[in-house]
């Protein structure tokens, strides 16, 4: 049990290295995503844990029910960059048909997906 | 602990197909884990997966009074919350299908480990004391203490109790 859980983790460690190392270059991965009147701004984490919610005060009027709807769709869209931006940093590492990128949501968005990230750039 | 090792080949292969069949099920059951949180005021309530992916955001009607500043940070903070309940759930479940050591080994690779093992986990709280912010938040009158008159009554039921009283099945 000792062995394989330290095969394991070595290997671990060793792809760590290898994409820590590209994340230094890139930067902590994060996705965004902004409302079209700029009144709500979601931020997550790969794997898509909110890490920040900007909302200007013109959002509150859209009502409570709205509101969290127009959350939502927006965190799904900066999960599906997150996943994107992750996709293309460990793809050179760990190969582009890994299963563990599959399982981990990291996919690449087409070009005409209408959530790639050149939609974001505002 | 001799008796522990396995004598035969065919033993060692079966337990390692066990083994293997029962860590291919781990990816499964953490995905499946959910965690719920919501704020004291029950005006925010967030659904998440393991990795923390939003799956449910809800928002009472008056959640919009808290105001652009509040509600924001109030929302990312509940969620994440609502992460670490659904880690803890989804190690619950795989702790039931590889047990505890299996758990705590997967734990240590993944270095993320389990929310309860954390020094500072919230133990929870007693049943008094949940009763007695229950009947808070519904504006009861304080619960009579422990040493009511409703104990005796009890007991007196159960002491004369007569189980010849219960029905008959047949």
């Amino acid at each position: 049990m000792d062995l394989a859980a330290a095969r394991v983790t070595e290997q671990a460690n060793r792809a760590a290295a290898e994409a820590g190392a590209r994340f230094a270059r890139s930067g902590p991965v994060v996705g965004k995503a902004e409302s079209a009147d700029g009144a709500i701004s979601v931020e997550v984490a790969p794997g898509g844990l909110l890490t920040g919610l900007r909302l200007h005060r013109s959002a509150l009027r859209y009502g409570s029910s709205a509101l969290a709807e127009h959350i939502f769709e927006l965190a799904q869209r900066a999960t599906r960059r997150a996943g994107d931006r992750m996709y293309h940093t460990l793809a050179p590492v760990l190969g582009p048909d890994d299963s563990n990128l599959r399982a981990l949501g990291y996919e690449p968005l087409a070009d005409d997906d209408p959530d790639a990230e050149r939609y974001y750039e505002r | 602990m001799v008796d522990d090792v396995p004598v035969t080949t065919r033993e060692l292969i079966a337990q390692a197909r066990a083994r293997e069949n029962a860590m291919s099920q781990v990816e499964t059951l953490m995905a499946q884990a959910r965690g719920v949180a919501h704020d004291a005021g029950e005006q925010v309530e967030v659904t998440v997966d393991a990795r923390g992916k939003l799956l449910r955001l809800w928002l009472a009607p008056d959640a919009i009074n808290l105001g652009a500043d509040r509600l924001g940070p109030l929302i990312v903070e509940i969620t994440q919350t609502a992460m670490r309940e659904a880690v803890q759930d989804g190690y619950n479940k795989v702790a039931l299908l590889l047990g505890e050591d299996m758990t705590f080994m997967i734990e240590r690779m993944t270095g993320l480990p389990a929310p309860a093992r954390a020094e500072d986990d919230d133990p929870g709280m007693t049943v008094e004391e949940f009763q007695r912010l229950r009947a808070e938040r519904l504006g009861e009158a304080p619960a009579p203490s422990p040493v009511g008159p409703s104990e005796p009554d009890d007991d007196a039921y159960w002491e004369t109790f007569d189980p010849a009283s219960l029905r008959s099945d047949r």
